[in-house]
């Protein structure tokens, strides 16, 4: 590969994303759009981190298909490849990934970005996803991104898949205190906080992100998992283990983010996300308690029409319920506090 | 559809060599549903233990009894172990991804034109042989840098009522470029059959970009097969995103009008980072 940086154009446009108004649903009472953090969003569905998000083309290309915003790739100051190949195995049920957060570096992606910002007119919020391999790199990550047009950072403090990256900073709260304080610190952006499953009790770590100053917790992030050849007699991924996404982890993530909701310490919005392919598990999500969903996985066997699906379900549910803003069914499945 | 592209363990039928560096594994999947909807130009990801997982285009596909096969040009760690397999041996098989090459509307087009340059033969010439058996009258143009590194000759002349090779150094065929092939052919032409036309293409950028031009200006339509960095086939981790589409699922076999907004063709792509970096560097 040449040392030049090489120069290229600004990212192409592609044509069938800049050709008129973005495709809105059919005119109706019924009202979708949620505020989370300040933050309004169109409609409660979002692209999950790491899925789709290589380029601003292919993150507004989603929100055309119908997603309310768009979460990044989880960026890093430096650039990384990611892991070789097997990086993925595919399950009846769902995939096990160990992509190893390639990313081109935050100053590299600026201009995706921008291309995104630049498609969608801005209508849809883009969410940073930052990790680094220390406190004070999450914090510098965190603080260059936020000057993109951003509108909010997410820490990803608990991929599964990059030794000595994220997961060890997720299962300790002190670590996740600290962590949060140190990047709220460091931008004027709200700040969310991505939960790990891979432990005892969510809600000591959702805590510990509130307690931090976190606007908002995201759950859950991968469960980690490994699949072994058994002709080779060794596991599949070079990376040996994986995170599990997709329907398999639907169940656990409704009931994490329940148990985030309805901790009676625990303030701030919770962001639903975990195996959500159906309006129906939309919401789940959002009875147990969360204010927005991010959805990844489904892409693979629904492709990206799956966000305008669930966004007709959801208006066609609301309908037959008689309900006309999604916003009151955020928690509804949570029993009274007394 | 869920589950359709688990992983399959299969066993080496065959290592067939074609041309100097170029070889095809030939397996037997179970002759299940999921396969059922497997054509020219759409690839599969093949999993060698302990080495790797890579995109490859199937060249290879019979019935009865049900073989299919890749072809690959040994210039790596992957694909010198896919060359170096022998019968007997274990690798997995997920898919079939994304879009193939489309039969025309016969009434519409009678004549179909392959082009290849090197190991692109692999999709061009599965779907050559279909449509040949489909009634087409069909005319493969060849390229490779030398004779004996061109594969497929026998099967491009059993598939093809015209087939005609080039070579860079004139070894065999034309003297040249393939591209050069089929401007003299289409620069023949009448406007009715151009219209009647359709080039199917795969092989090195530069070589599909010129026929992407030669297309343009002689308003013929066609099909080209892409490549890109890939890492997961299933439209999800957005490593071959090229122009906003995702190569996986949206291609590989992306129509010429289609190719024709993506403006990173034949300019740029992405290295392991997601960084955009101009063709002519590989990725390390």
């Amino acid at each position: 590969m040449g040392h030049e940086e090489p120069r290229l154009p600004k990212i192409e446009i592609f044509i069938a994303i800049s050709e008129g108004p973005m495709k809105r649903s059919g005119q109706s009472s019924i009202d979708l759009s949620v505020n989370v953090a300040g933050i309004e969003f169109p409609n409660p569905l979002l692209l999950a981190s790491g899925i789709c998000d290589e380029t601003g083309a292919s993150m507004a290309e989603v929100v055309r298909n119908g997603a309310g915003g768009v979460v990044t790739k989880s960026l890093s100051l430096e650039p990384r490849n990611g892991h070789p190949n097997p990086s993925v195995v595919e399950l009846p049920y769902g995939i096990i990934n160990a992509m190893g957060l390639p990313n081109p570096g935050i100053e590299t992606y600026r201009d995706e970005i921008s291309s995104y910002l630049e498609l969608t007119g801005g209508s849809h919020p883009i969410i940073a996803s930052v990790f680094g391999s220390s406190i004070d790199e999450y914090a510098e990550a965190a603080s260059l991104v936020s000057g993109t047009g951003v509108s909010a950072i997410e820490i990803n403090g608990s991929c599964p898949n990059a030794k000595g990256l994220g997961l060890q900073f997720g299962q300790d709260p002190d670590v996740i205190r600290e962590l949060v304080r140190a990047v709220k610190g460091s931008v004027n952006i709200p700040v969310m906080f991505k939960l790990t499953p891979n432990t005892t009790d969510i809600t000591v770590l959702a805590r510990a992100a509130q307690e931090g100053g976190a606007d908002g917790v995201v759950a859950i992030n991968t469960l980690q998992a490994m699949k072994i050849d058994i002709h080779a007699r060794r596991p599949i991924l070079t990376n040996v283990t994986g995170g599990l996404s997709g329907p398999a982890i639907m169940p656990v993530g409704v009931r994490c983010v329940h148990a985030i909701a309805s901790d009676p310490e625990m303030k701030i919005p919770v962001i639903g996300v975990g195996g959500i392919s159906s309006y129906e598990d939309v919401l789940e999500y959002m009875m147990a308690g969360a204010s927005l969903v991010q959805v990844g996985t489904a892409v693979t066997w629904e492709d990206l029409g799956v966000f305008s699906k669930m966004e007709t379900g959801l208006r066609r549910f609301l309908e037959e319920k008689n309900v006309s803003d999604i916003r009151e069914l955020i928690g509804a499945a949570l029993e009274e506090r007394g | 559809m869920r589950g359709a592209g688990s992983m399959e363990m299969v066993k080496v039928l065959e290592v067939r060599e074609e041309a100097e560096g170029i070889a095809s594994i030939l397996f037997s999947p179970e002759p299940s549903h999921r396969w059922s909807s497997l054509g020219p130009g759409q690839f599969i990801m093949v999993y060698i233990p302990g080495v790797d997982e890579v995109p490859m285009s199937v060249s290879y596909l019979d019935d009865d009894p049900f073989v299919m096969g890749i072809t690959v040009q040994n210039i790596g760690e992957a694909t010198a172990s896919l060359c170096s397999l022998r019968p007997g041996d274990r690798i997995g098989v997920r898919g079939p991804y994304g879009k193939g090459f489309t039969l025309p509307d016969p009434d519409g087009t009678d004549t179909i034109i392959g082009v290849s340059g090197g190991v692109g033969a692999a999709s061009v010439i599965l779907f050559m042989e279909m449509a040949w058996r489909r009634g087409y009258r069909t005319v493969s143009l060849a390229g490779a840098r030398d004779m004996r590194s061109l594969p497929f000759r026998k099967r491009w002349e059993s598939c093809s009522g015209e087939a005609e090779f080039s070579t860079d150094d004139g070894s065999l065929g034309h003297h040249g470029f393939v591209t050069e092939l089929l401007e003299m052919r289409l620069s023949a032409m009448s406007p009715g059959e151009k219209e009647r036309t359709r080039v199917v293409t795969c092989g090195p950028e530069p070589m599909m970009a010129a026929v992407k031009n030669l297309m343009e200006s002689l308003s013929v339509s066609g099909e080209f097969s892409l490549e890109r960095y890939m890492k997961c086939g299933l439209g999800l981790c957005d490593s071959c995103s090229m122009s906003g589409r995702r190569v996986c699922v949206d291609g590989p076999v992306f129509p010429l009008e289609e190719l024709s907004l993506m403006k990173e063709f034949g300019r740029s792509h992405r290295d392991r980072s997601g960084r955009l970096i101009p063709l002519k560097e590989r990725i390390t």
